[in-house]
């Protein structure tokens, strides 16, 4: 446990590093990215112009739910961007490396690729987060522990269905396409899924422990809603754990190649 | 002792078969045919610590899949395995401590990083404490003469470069066994050479045992002292590299200078392979002809400046192999 | 000039090779339909509580976010393999060959787009109206224009991916172009609601961009009487969007030609 610890410890800095030595693409890519995120969020001014208030929704709490999107997108591309990339790596047969070495290979996934972006979406989500806590008047220690669970579900999420790309050749841009949706659907009114979509977004698309639970405990301290919010991470987290190990189990038969040589 | 033993492995693959044809398209979308695919056909071998191993073949023989199941990426079909005392996919983590793999066309270096941030993070993987990693590394960095590649960026070195590195990276936690996947591929001739030098050296001194895969039988020659021929998932040939020729191939070159600006020989089980005034270079079938016999005609004609007597090519080795095989199979 | 037999023979190749990945189309149809259905809640939610007023039935505007969120993933993600050729120096070799680079993949986008279209139209077209419960208020002619002007809308969205892809070899990834593109084809293309329910001046600015040809220009059929655009207009609005862009692409991709000759791939 210790010598994992310190190898996602080691593993980090490495990656800081190789971070750094790109200053500039980091710095293009930074702006880029905040202004993708205010044209986006602009979109919701304009709707919410014409509609006060959607289930009980206002601007404030789209800004809520996406301020935590965005932080939860930071902290993934920062600590586990390979989640994000996994259905490209299994393409490429990298998790053979991975494989060779004694230290967990989902450990080495998470952290063994770069990306650049991870701490302004970190930051700029913190902002939004502020401002939007100070409009609601929210406690804001409730409000970061509230972040990291989203964080924990958006992880799992992404990594479920990155999983997929155990079963699915060349599914790295449709994954992206599904967890960028996943990011959109979990920034939506509460109010929107009732009925059988309510099941969904509780147990195959689990997007609702990502914001509208948190959200419902944090907005009325509701502390059923809490218990639940942290129960729906374990599960997610549990779920995800569990389908990449039956996907890896797949590359492990070698029949996700078929004879390569 | 056994550093490994593979006993009856085999291993096979469900593929899809496609169609052509928009109506091929249609029924594959609604109705796939699948395929069982064989690439291994259990094969049995063992290795003795210490020995350097060739595995070679044509492409999908199974060179590959034998070296993922011994390192432990892939799970067989069948048959088992003991590598270092372990059962590669069933105890992979304990297994990876002892073994080093270097797969030719991936790499375990960071793109962006000098190579000695990654040597310290694998050092970091594999649990090697910091005096024993800077100990181990003086000496790899000698050996392979990497002292100014240390702090080069990987994405900034050549093929030959990053290929050294590679090796330094996966004899970092000193492995028993190393495995090595196609090391050569892509290289120029002189960087081959080196590469197959330090491998021998190195697993010399320490006493590492090398399986190695290739296309290109000079590594073959110069690092290994056995090797294992494999063709369609089976073994045809495991025998020392030394004997190969004699065993497999009866056949010499040899070349003559003459004084007379021409001579002929013709005997049976000869071949002429190359002519210029003064100078006959001919093929013996040493089944039916001698070589002794060929010189003695020779002189008959001319008296000679100088002979050689050659071993074919080993290229041509392993491809009179492979005819013999296919023509068996026929 | 492109020799559109060239072009034909990727897209089948790509519309084969597509097809015969099932699962993975199957995996992103459902996510596609579960959006859509995400659009249609939106909706109604919104009309049964009477929060605005919307000046056409909600059918309507039920049958127009599904079409715009359907068209979003009807198309490949083409930059992303294009950025994956400028990556691994691939985008060379294929310049030698006698097929332009960006046409080639261009159409093998195309080809793969078929594929989905063929599966989107139908069931997926099929699953909306069952879970709307009725056609839109023009009928069936307004829903057969609104996805023939689609497939050309999505055509034009796979020429603006390509060159987004392109631009990584100036940003070393083009996911950075393509979001943006992305955020404004959303806002302006009119993702969430019809351009006709934005304040005036906003309106004026989507005219203004390519978006408006893919999304909103062609989905605003299925309004009806409402459809604030007539048939002229649109194919008009077409035209001259398929012809800028077309140019600009090829601006695009002769600076960059003679980016890679300098640099030497």
């Amino acid at each position: 446990m210790g010598g994992n610890i310190r190898y996602a410890f080691d593993m980090l800095k490495a990656n800081m590093k190789a971070a750094t030595s790109m200053r500039g693409a980091y710095l293009t890519r930074s702006i880029f990215n905040m202004l993708n995120h205010t044209i986006y969020l602009f979109m919701w001014v304009i709707i919410f112009d014409r509609i006060p208030s959607i289930g009980g929704w206002r601007v404030e709490h789209i800004m809520l739910a996406y301020g935590v999107g965005i932080f939860a997108w930071g902290l993934i591309s920062f600590l586990a961007y390979g989640f994000r990339t996994l259905p490209r790596q299994i393409d490429q047969g990298e998790l053979d490396i991975y494989l060779t070495q004694p230290k967990p290979v989902l450990l080495n996934i998470a952290l063994g690729t770069t990306q650049t972006v991870g701490p302004a979406e970190i930051i700029f989500g913190t902002i939004i987060l502020s401002i939007a806590g100070y409009m609601t008047g929210v406690s804001f220690l409730m409000l970061a522990f509230l972040a990291i669970c989203c964080s924990i579900v958006f992880a799992s999420l992404v990594l479920a269905y990155g999983s997929l790309g155990f079963w699915l050749k060349d599914f790295h841009g449709s994954a992206e396409e599904i967890y960028f949706n996943f990011f959109i659907m979990a920034t939506r009114p509460e109010a929107v899924f009732s009925g059988w979509m309510l099941v969904i977004v509780l147990t195959v698309m689990p997007i609702s422990f990502m914001t509208h639970i948190p959200l419902h405990a944090l907005l009325d301290d509701s502390l059923p809603a809490l218990v639940f919010a942290v129960a729906g991470t374990f599960f997610c987290a549990a779920s995800a754990y569990a389908i990449f190990s039956v996907g890896l189990k797949r590359y492990e038969s070698g029949n996700r190649f078929g004879v390569r040589g | 002792m056994h550093a490994l033993t593979v006993d009856n492995l085999k291993k096979s693959f469900k593929t899809k078969k496609s169609k052509s044809g928009f109506s091929g398209v249609v029924s594959t979308f609604f109705k796939p045919d699948w395929q069982l695919a064989e690439a291994l056909r259990g094969i049995s071998f063992d290795i003795e610590q210490g020995q350097r191993v060739a595995f070679i073949g044509p492409n999908g023989a199974g060179k590959s899949t034998t070296i993922k199941i011994l390192s432990g990426i892939l799970q067989p079909t069948s048959g088992d395995v003991s590598v270092a005392g372990f059962r590669p996919w069933a105890e992979r983590e304990k297994l990876a401590y002892k073994i080093g793999t270097v797969f030719g066309q991936r790499s375990q270096l960071w793109y962006h990083l000098p190579a000695q941030d990654s040597f310290h993070l694998l050092a970091s993987a594999y649990d090697v404490d910091r005096d024993t990693y800077k100990k181990r590394i003086k000496i790899l960095t000698e050996s392979f003469e990497i002292g100014d590649l240390l702090d080069k960026p990987v994405r900034s070195m050549s093929l030959g470069q990053r290929m050294r590195c590679e090796i330094v990276a996966s004899f970092i936690h000193k492995p028993s066994i190393l495995f090595l996947d196609e090391p050569t591929v892509g290289l120029d001739v002189s960087a081959k050479a080196v590469i197959r030098d330090l491998v021998y050296e190195s697993s010399r001194e320490d006493g590492t045992t090398v399986l190695l895969t290739s296309h290109d039988t000079g590594d073959m020659e110069r690092v290994c002292d056995r090797v294992i021929l494999i063709d369609e998932g089976e073994i045809i040939i495991d025998d020392k590299v030394s004997k190969l020729r004699s065993n497999y191939i009866r056949k010499k070159v040899v070349t003559l200078n003459t004084k007379e600006e021409n001579i002929i020989l013709k005997m049976a089980g000869v071949k002429n392979i190359d002519h210029s005034p003064h100078s006959l270079t001919v093929e013996v079938d040493t089944q039916k002809q001698s070589v002794e016999a060929v010189i003695q005609k020779a002189m008959t004609q001319s008296s000679l400046h100088d002979i050689s007597v050659e071993d074919p090519p080993m290229e041509d080795v392993i491809k009179a192999i492979y005819a013999k095989t296919k023509k068996k199979v026929a | 000039m492109v020799n559109p037999r060239k072009l034909y023979v990727f897209a089948s190749t790509s519309f084969r090779d597509h097809m015969s990945h099932r699962l993975k189309l199957g995996v992103r149809f459902c996510m596609c339909v579960f959006f859509m259905f995400v659009f249609i809640e939106f909706w109604q939610l919104i009309a049964r509580e009477n929060l605005i007023d919307i000046p056409f039935p909600v059918a309507d505007i039920c049958w127009y976010t599904s079409l715009t969120q359907m068209m979003l993933f009807m198309s490949p993600r083409l930059f992303m393999t294009i950025e994956e050729d400028v990556r691994s120096g691939d985008i060379a070799y294929s310049l030698i060959r006698p097929m332009p680079y960006l046409w080639m993949r261009i159409s093998e986008g195309i080809g793969n787009m078929t594929a989905n279209t063929l599966v989107y139209y139908t069931l997926g077209i099929a699953c909306v109206y069952v879970y709307i419960g009725e056609l839109p208020s023009g009928g069936m002619s307004a829903l057969i224009t609104a996805l023939f002007f689609l497939y050309f809308g999505s055509v034009l969205h796979i020429l603006y991916q390509a060159m987004a892809g392109i631009t990584a070899l100036w940003l070393q990834d083009a996911e950075m172009a393509y979001r943006i593109y992305q955020k404004i084809l959303i806002v302006l293309g009119g993702l969430y609601m019809p351009l006709t329910l934005y304040p005036d001046w906003l309106q004026t600015w989507a005219f203004l961009t390519p978006v408006v040809a893919m999304m909103f220009g062609p989905v605003q059929f299925v309004l009806g009487e409402n459809s604030p655009l007539d048939i002229q207009t649109v194919v008009l609005l077409m035209i001259c969007w398929f012809g800028f862009s077309v140019l600009l692409m090829g601006v695009i991709y002769r600076s960059c030609v003679a980016r890679i000759e300098i640099n030497g791939g």
